[in-house]
C-alpha cells in the first residue's frame, strides 16, 4: 500500500468515526469544522489572496494549532480546503509550514503517464500535496460511501453531487476511484524483517569521500545498501537538501522516498529525490532564462513533435526522407535518431558537421555506401535545426531536451555549475548501467570530482539501449569518468534459490557485459527444484504447457499473482493474454489501452459527436442498455450517409428514418438522451464520465464484475479517463482532436506508457503478464518465460532506421552502425539475465520445436549456456475446453447480383472486417484531410482531366496553371508550404505525362469480369491502343508503391482485362515512385487466384467478416474505434 | 484556563531533559518543539551535557557542535522572534484567550508574530492593548514587530514551490484580510 492510500485509509476512517460521532457529512464545511476544532485546532477563513497565506489557498500554523483557509464560492470548497490541511495535521506535518498552493479536489490518484507528468510523476512535496488532496476528497466523500450510494441506491454521480454540495467532477472522480479500481487491502502477515546489512553492505554504505561505484548483482539488497547509506548520512546530521538521490524512474524515486520517509520523514521530503529527467526539468524551471526560454517551457511528447514537423516537412527539401504522402513515419525515425543525439549532447549544428565530416571522407574514398548514409545524416541535421527552431518559438521542450539542455547550460556556465555543485554535497545514483552519456556529463558538472558520489548498477543488466544506455559508462567509471573511483561489488544473492542462481550466474560468466563471471552467491537453501525447459511440438501448444504450468505452480502453492510471465516483446503479450484467459487462466494485463473493448465502447460513445454517419452505432447497439439490431443500425446509417446530417444533429432526424424499426427508433432516442447537451466542443472527459456514472450504469457493472478480466477492464478504463484529463491545446474542436491524437499515438506507438497497470492494480490476483523491460526492478516467486527460440532470442539486428553519423555516440568508434549491432548483441544477453534473475523459488522456460509449416525451430542458443542445471522435458500438455472466439461472421442476407471494384476485392484481401465496414455498411471515407491528401487529390484530378482531353505533353507553365486552379478550388494554395506542395505536385504531373508520351491514348469503358453471376469491375485510369489490335489498361496512382503485383486485385484487373480482349496488358502506375509495373500471371497463378475469388465472393454472401489487425494499418482505418462485434440481427443487403 | 498548563516551569523541563536517556540532537529537537519559550536554557544544557567527560577537557566535538547549531538554527527559523519575541512566546491557548479579549481572529495574531506588519500602521490605542494582553512594554513590542518578517523554512529546494520572504504589509491589510466588517477597520486603524 503506497502513501497515497495509506492517507485514504485514515481519511476513510476518520469520516467513519465523525459520522458516528453524529456529524452530517451532507453539510462539509461544518463536517470537517467540527473534527479540526476537536482536536483543539482552531479553524479560520481570509480572504483569498490574504498576505498571511503566502500565496498559497491554506495552511496549518502547527505552532499556533491554527489552520487558515481561503473563503471559496461554494462551502464544498472551503472545506474541502479545510480537510486538506486536516491531511497535514492528521498525518503529521509539524515541521512544514508550507502554504498549500495547487489544491485540487478532482485529483487522480496516480498521475497519466504521458507527456510532462511522464517524466515528473508527482514530485516529492507535490506528493504530498496530492496525498493531502486524496485524503480529503475521502474524509468528505469516501469511496465505499460513494460507492454504495452509486451502487445499492442508484444514484447518479449528480445527484450524488447535489447531495454533498460538491462540484460534479470531484464526485465523479472519486466514483471512477470506488467503482473501477480493486480495493486495495492492507497487506496481511508480518512485513518482511529488515536483514542488518552484511559486511559488503555496509562497507558499501559507510563509504565516504572518493566515488564510488557498488556493483550490485540481481537480489543483491542494492536498494538497502542505498537507504541505509542515506540513513547513515542524516545521523551524521547531513543537511537532507544537500542529498540528491537519482533514480531511474519515477516509480523507483517514490519507492525510495517512501522508503527513507519510514525513518526519516521530513528528510526523505527535502531531499531531492526523482529520476535524470525530473532533475533536468527542475532546473530548466530554475534556470530557464539561462537556457532561453520563458517561464514554465511545456513538455511535449512524440505525437505532438511528429505534429508540429509534419506542418514544415515540404520546407525541408528532403530526397532520401522525402514522403510525399504520409511524413508522419518517417519523421518519426528522425526523431528518434535527434533524440539519439541528444543522449550524446549532440545538437543540430555538431550533428551536421559530423554528417560533413563523412561527406568529406566518403567522397575522398570513393565510398558510395558511406556518402548515402552522410547524405541521410545531413539531411537529418536540416530538420534537426528545424525542430529546434521550431521547438524553441514555441516556448516548448522535449524529453530528450531535460538532460542534454542542463548540461550545455551547467558546462558552459560555470557559476551555475558551481553553485548547483555546492548544493549537494552527496549524490547518490541508482541503476548507473542505464544512464547514458548527457546523464554522466550532468552528474560530472554536479560532482567534478566525483567526491561523494555514490553509484549503484549491474553491467548485465543493461536493457535501456535504445535510450542510449550503454555498458561503456560503467566501464569509464573510476577512470575516463570520476578518475580514481572506486568499485566494490555486492555478492550474496537473497533472492533466489542456488538453483536459479547458479544457472544465471552460469550464462553472467560468459556474457559480453561486464567482467566475466558475477561473482553471486545464493544465501537460500536449495529448493530441490530444478530449473526448467518445457519443449512442445507447436507454438500453440505452448500457451497450453503454460497454462498447465500455471496450475501446477499454483497446486504447489503459489498463486496466481505471485506467478509472472515474462516475454521479449510487447507484440506476442496481448494475444497470449487473451489465449490464456479463454483458457481459464486468470491473468493481469492491460495491453494496449485504446484497443480495449471497454475503451472503444467509450470511443464509440465520442464518435458519434463527431462522424456524420454515426457509425459508433454499430458498437453502442451492443450494449444491453442500448441494444439495437444490426439492421436498424445499418438503416440509420444508410438514412444519414443519403442525407447528408451535420455530426451529432442524428438525434433530430430521427422520426425520418421510416426504415428502422419502432424499437430501433427508440433506442436511438435512448442513446440521444445519454448524449444529450454534448457536441464536439465538449470536453472529452466530462462527457464520458457523465455517460459512465450519470446516464448509464456502465461502470457500476464493472464495479460488480467478479472476474480478473473484468477487473482489469475497470482499470482500463480509469487509465484511459485519466489519459482524457491531460491533453495538450491544440487546433481544433476537443472531441476530433483527441480521436485524432490517439490514433497518432497508437500509431506512433507512443502510448507505451499507458500500457502500464496503474500502482492501484497491484492487488488483483492474476498471473503477471509483461515484457522483460517492465520487469526490470521486480521479482516473483515463479517465473515463465516463453518462446525461448532463435531469433525470439537473441532478436536478430535491426539496422536503425536513421543512424548516427559516425563518431556520434561516445565510445562506439568511428563505425556506428556496427556499434550499433555490438550494443545489441550484448543487450539481447542482458535481457535474458534479467529475465532469469527476477525468479525467486521456480523457473520455467518454454520453447516449441516446429514452425508453423513443420520445419524445425532451433532452441535459442542462450539455453546451452545456463550450466548444467537445466532439466529438458518435452511435454504434450493437457487438452482443455477453449472458449471459442468470435471468428467474425456476420449473418448477411445477399439479394441480386454481387458488383466489387477490383480495388475493393483487394481491401477484402487486407482486412474482410473493413471491407465489411467500408464496402456493405458503407461507412468508411476519409476521415481528415491532410495537405499531402489534398495535393494528392489535386493531381488525380488533373490527370483525370489529362486522360480525358487525350493530352500527352504539357508545358511546365502549363502544368503550373492547372496545379494554381486546383489548388485554389481546394484552397491548398492558403497553405504556409504551398509553394513547396505545389511543387510536389508538379514533378508528380511531369511523370505522369512521360508515361503517356509513347503510344495512343484511346478511351475504353469499364471492363468486368463475372464469376458465378457476381462481377468484379476494372475501370482503367489511362488506357491505350496497341499495334497488335489489343489495348495497353493502366490503373494510375499518385502516391508509393503499395499495391502488389501478386495479390488478388491485381489478378481481377488481369481477368477483367483478358476477359475483354485476351492478349490486353495491365500497367501499375505509381507517380510518387516514378515507377511502371508491369502486371503478369502465369496461367496457374491466375486459375487459382481466380478460384480465390470465387471464394471471397462467397465468403462475402456468407458473412464471413474476420478482422485482420494490423499495427500500422489499423489506426488509420475508419473503423478504428468501433472495430469489434456488431449487434445481432441479420443484415438484409443488395448492390 | 490553567495557568499551570500555560506556563510550564522552567526548572522542570530542564530537568526532565536531563533525565532523558538520549540528550542527543532527537531529543533537543523534541524539547525545543516542546517549550521553544525555554530555546535558549534547553540549548545551554545540552551543550554541558556534551561538554562533559567523553570529550575531555570541556570542549565540544565537531559533531557535537554541528549538531547542536545545527538545532539551533532551525529552532531560530520556527520560532518567530526566537526566545526574545514577546509574541513568540504565546501557545495556542493563550492565543485563543488573546483572540477572545481583543475580539479579533486569531490570524490577525499570527501576522503580528511573523512580524508581517508593518508596525508603523498599528495604533497607538491597538498597540497600547495588545501590549497590556501580553504583559510587555509597547517599545518591546514594537521593537519586534520591526524585525524582518520570518520566512518558511523547511521548503525544499524543487523549484515548484518557490519561497519567498513575506512582504511587510500594513495592518489594515491584515484585517481587511481577515474579513473584518469594515467599520470596524476604520475603528482599529483610526485607534478610536
Amino acid at each position: 500500500m503506497d502513501s497515497i492510500e495509506k492517507a485514504r485509509t485514515i481519511a476513510a476512517r476518520l469520516h467513519a468515526a465523525a459520522v458516528s460521532r453524529g456529524l452530517d457529512p451532507t453539510n462539509p464545511y461544518e463536517f470537517v469544522r467540527a473534527e479540526i476544532t476537536s482536536r483543539g485546532i482552531c479553524i479560520e477563513p481570509t480572504k483569498p489572496g490574504a498576505a498571511i497565506l503566502d500565496g498559497g489557498r491554506a495552511k496549518y500554523i502547527h505552532e499556533e494549532l491554527l489552520i487558515l483557509h481561503e473563503r471559496c464560492s461554494t462551502e464544498f470548497e472551503s472545506a474541502f480546503l479545510a480537510a486538506h490541511e486536516l491531511g497535514h495535521v492528521a498525518l503529521g506535518d509539524e515541521n512544514d509550514p508550507t502554504p498549500s498552493i495547487n489544491v485540487d479536489p478532482a485529483r487522480p490518484a496516480e498521475p497519466s503517464p504521458i507527456a510532462e507528468d511522464r517524466v515528473v510523476d508527482y514530485g516529492k512535496r507535490q506528493r504530498r500535496e496530492v496525498q493531502m488532496d486524496l485524503f480529503a476528497r475521502e474524509f468528505l466523500m469516501p469511496r465505499s460511501v460513494v460507492g454504495c450510494l452509486h451502487l445499492d441506491e442508484e444514484m447518479s454521480a449528480t445527484e450524488i453531487a447535489t447531495r454533498f454540495g460538491a462540484p460534479f467532477d470531484v464526485v465523479a472522480q472519486q466514483l471512477l476511484d470506488a467503482l473501477l479500481l480493486p480495493i486495495i487491502e492492507e497487506p496481511v502477515g508480518s512485513p518482511a524483517v529488515a536483514r542488518p546489512l552484511n559486511v559488503k553492505q555496509s562497507e558499501a554504505a559507510s563509504h565516504r569521500g572518493l566515488p564510488l561505484l557498488v556493483e550490485a548483482g540481481p537480489g543483491t539488497g542494492k536498494t538497502q545498501t542505498l537507504t541505509s547509506r542515506v540513513d547513515g548520512l542524516l545521523a551524521e546530521g547531513i543537511d537532507p537538501r544537500g542529498i540528491l538521490l537519482l533514480t531511474f524512474s519515477n516509480k523507483a524515486a517514490a519507492e525510495m522516498a517512501d522508503r527513507i520517509a519510514e525513518t526519516n520523514k521530513d528528510a526523505s521530503a527535502a531531499m531531492w529525490i526523482g529520476t535524470f529527467h525530473a532533475f533536468g526539468l527542475d532546473l530548466i524551471r530554475r534556470f530557464h532564462a539561462e537556457v532561453g526560454l520563458e517561464k514554465d517551457p511545456r513538455m511535449i511528447d512524440k505525437t505532438e513533435a511528429v505534429e508540429l514537423l509534419e506542418e514544415q516537412f515540404p520546407q525541408f527539401g528532403l530526397s532520401h526522407y522525402q514522403n510525399v504522402y504520409d511524413p508522419a513515419p518517417v519523421i518519426d525515425d528522425i526523431l528518434t535518431a535527434i533524440s539519439r543525439a541528444k543522449d550524446e549532447v549532440v545538437g543540430p549544428d555538431a550533428y551536421r558537421r559530423l554528417a560533413e565530416a563523412m561527406r568529406i571522407r566518403a567522397e575522398e574514398s570513393r565510398d558510395d555506401e558511406l556518402r548515402v548514409r552522410a547524405e541521410k545524416c545531413l539531411e537529418v541535421a536540416r530538420v534537426f535545426d528545424a525542430y529546434e527552431r521550431i521547438k524553441r518559438a514555441k516556448h516548448c521542450i522535449d524529453f530528450g531536451d531535460l538532460v542534454s539542455m542542463p548540461v550545455t547550460l551547467l558546462e558552459s556556465n560555470p557559476a551555475i555549475a558551481s553553485a548547483i555543485a555546492q548544493t549537494y554535497t552527496h549524490v547518490l545514483v541508482d541503476e548507473y548501467q542505464d544512464v547514458n552519456r548527457s546523464s554522466v556529463r550532468l552528474l560530472k558538472a554536479i560532482c567534478p570530482d566525483g567526491t561523494n558520489l555514490w553509484a549503484v548498477g549491474d553491467a548485465k543488466q543493461s536493457i535501456y539501449r535504445f535510450r542510449g544506455a550503454s555498458s561503456f559508462n560503467m566501464k569509464r567509471f573510476g577512470s575516463a569518468d570520476f578518475p580514481g573511483g572506486l568499485r566494490m561489488p555486492l555478492e550474496n544473492n537473497y533472492r533466489s534459490v542456488p538453483e536459479i542462481t547458479d544457472a544465471f550466474s552460469a550464462f553472467a560468466a560468459t556474457m559480453l557485459a561486464g567482467n566475466g563471471a558475477d561473482g553471486l552467491t545464493a544465501t537460500r537453501d536449495a529448493s530441490g527444484a530444478e530449473i526448467e525447459l518445457r519443449t512442445v511440438d507447436q507454438a500453440s501448444q505452448q500457451t497450453l504447457a503454460l497454462a498447465d504450468a500455471i496450475e501446477q505452480m499454483r497446486a504447489e502453492g503459489h498463486d496466481s499473482r505471485d506467478q509472472a510471465i515474462l516475454c521479449t516483446g510487447n507484440e506476442k503479450l496481448s494475444t497470449l493474454a487473451g489465449d490464456l484467459e479463454r483458457l481459464g487462466i486468470p491473468v493481469l494485463f492491460l495491453g494496449s489501452l485504446f484497443e480495449r473493448a471497454e475503451v472503444k465502447n467509450l470511443l464509440a460513445f465520442l464518435s458519434l459527436l463527431t462522424d456524420r454517419r454515426a457509425m459508433g452505432l454499430l458498437r453502442i447497439g451492443c450494449h444491453s442498455e442500448s441494444t439495437m439490431t444490426l439492421g436498424d443500425v445499418a438503416e440509420t446509417i444508410g438514412h444519414l450517409r443519403d442525407d447528408n446530417v451535420d455530426p451529432a444533429q442524428w438525434p433530430t432526424q430521427i422520426e425520418t428514418f421510416d426504415k428502422v424499426s419502432e424499437d430501433g427508433k427508440a433506442t436511438l432516442e435512448k442513446i440521444a438522451q445519454i448524449l444529450r447537451g454534448f457536441d464536439q466542443s465538449s470536453a472529452p472527459w466530462i462527457i464520458l464520465a457523465t455517460v459512465l456514472l450519470d446516464r448509464t450504469r456502465m461502470a457500476a457493472e464493472v464495479a460488480t464484475a467478479g472476474s480478473t478480466v473484468e477487473k482489469t477492464g475497470g482499470i482500463a478504463i480509469w487509465q484511459f479517463m485519466n489519459f482524457l484529463r491531460v491533453q495538450p491545446a491544440g487546433k481544433g474542436l476537443p472531441v476530433p482532436r483527441l480521436l485524432d491524437r490517439i490514433r497518432r499515438l497508437v500509431r506512433l506507438k507512443d502510448d507505451r506508457d499507458l500500457r502500464k497497470l496503474p500502482e492501484s492494480a497491484s492487488g488483483l490476483d492474476g498471473v503477471r503478464l509483461m515484457t522483460v523491460h517492465g520487469a526490470k526492478g521486480l521479482e516473483f516467486p515463479v517465473v515463465h518465460l516463453p518462446g525461448l527460440n532463435q531469433t525470439s532470442l537473441p532478436k536478430n539486428f535491426d539496422k536503425p532506421v536513421c543512424p548516427p553519423p559516425d563518431g556520434m555516440i561516445a565510445g562506439a568508434g568511428d563505425d556506428a552502425i556496427a556499434a550499433a549491432r555490438a550494443g545489441h548483441d550484448e543487450e539481447q544477453e542482458c535481457i535474458f539475465y534479467v529475465a532469469l534473475s527476477r525468479a525467486r523459488d521456480r523457473l520455467i522456460a518454454y520453447a516449441p520445436t516446429k514452425k508453423a509449416n513443420n520445419h524445425r525451430w532451433p532452441l535459442s542458443p542462450f539455453l546451452d549456456r545456463l550450466g548444467p542445471w537445466l532439466n529438458r522435458s518435452h511435454v504434450t500438455p493437457n487438452d482443455r475446453v477453449v472458449t471459442p472466439t468470435s471468428n467474425g461472421t456476420i449473418p448477411i442476407r445477399v439479394t441480386g447480383e454481387v458488383t466489387f471494384s477490383a480495388a475493393q476485392i483487394g481491401l477484402y484481401e487486407k482486412c474482410p472486417r473493413r471491407f465489411f465496414y467500408t464496402h456493405i455498411l458503407q461507412v468508411g471515407g476519409r476521415r481528415k484531410m491532410s495537405p499531402y491528401m489534398l495535393m494528392h487529390d489535386a493531381v488525380r484530378e488533373i490527370c483525370q482531366l489529362i486522360v480525358s482531353d487525350g493530352i500527352t505533353e504539357l508545358s511546365n507553365s502549363e502544368i503550373r496553371t492547372r496545379i494554381d486552379e486546383a489548388f485554389k478550388s481546394n484552397r491548398l494554395d492558403e497553405h504556409g508550404y504551398a509553394k513547396e506542395l505545389s511543387g510536389m505536385a508538379v514533378t508528380l504531373i511531369e511523370f505522369f505525362l512521360t508515361t503517356r508520351s509513347a503510344g495512343s491514348p484511346v478511351h475504353l469503358p469499364s471492363l468486368a469480369v463475372t464469376i458465378d453471376g457476381d462481377r468484379i469491375t476494372f475501370s482503367p485510369d489511362d488506357c491505350f491502343a496497341t499495334d497488335s489490335g489489343s489495348f495497353l489498361l493502366r490503373q494510375v496512382r499518385t502516391g508509393g508503391f503499395k499495391s502488389s503485383t501478386r495479390d488478388l486485385s491485381a489478378a481481377a484487373l488481369l481477368l477483367a482485362a483478358y476477359d475483354h480482349t485476351p492478349t490486353n496488358q495491365v500497367e501499375l502506375v505509381h507517380l510518387s515512385d516514378k515507377e511502371t509495373k508491369p502486371l503478369n500471371m502465369s496461367a496457374k497463378v491466375l486459375s487459382t487466384r481466380a478460384s480465390t475469388l470465387r471464394e471471397v465472393l462467397g465468403s462475402i454472401r456468407s458473412g464471413e467478416f474476420p478482422a485482420m489487425p494490423k499495427a500500422h494499418s489499423c489506426p488509420g482505418c475508419p473503423a478504428f474505434f468501433i472495430c469489434g462485434p456488431v449487434p445481432e440481427g441479420e443484415l438484409e443487403k443488395s448492390f | 484556563m490553567n495557568e499551570e498548563n500555560m506556563k510550564p516551569d522552567l526548572d522542570a523541563v530542564v530537568e526532565a531533559f536531563m533525565m532523558e536517556e538520549d540528550t542527543g540532537r532527537k531529543s533537543l529537537e523534541r524539547y525545543l518543539q516542546l517549550y521553544p519559550q525555554f530555546a535558549v536554557e534547553l540549548l545551554d544544557v545540552a551543550r554541558e551535557i556534551s561538554a562533559i567527560p567523553d570529550h575531555g577537557g570541556g570542549t565540544v566535538s565537531d559533531t557535537d557542535e554541528r549538531v547542536i547549531s545545527a538545532a539551533w538554527k532551525r529552532h531560530v527559523e520556527t520560532v518567530p522572534g526566537g526566545a526574545t519575541d514577546p509574541l513568540g512566546l504565546l501557545q495556542p491557548s493563550q492565543l485563543n484567550q488573546l483572540s477572545a479579549a481583543l475580539n479579533l481572529p486569531r490570524q490577525v495574531f499570527s501576522a503580528l508574530r511573523e512580524r508581517r506588519v508593518i508596525a508603523s500602521s498599528i495604533s497607538e490605542v491597538f498597540l497600547q492593548s495588545l501590549a497590556e494582553q501580553i504583559n510587555c512594554s509597547i517599545e518591546r513590542l514594537v521593537a519586534s514587530l520591526n524585525e524582518s518578517p520570518r520566512t518558511a523554512t523547511g521548503v525544499s529546494r524543487k523549484s515548484e514551490v518557490k519561497p519567498a520572504a513575506p512582504q511587510k504589509v500594513t495592518f489594515e491589510q491584515i484585517l481587511k484580510d481577515a474579513e473584518i466588517e469594515p467599520h470596524r477597520v476604520t475603528e482599529l486603524i483610526s485607534g478610536n
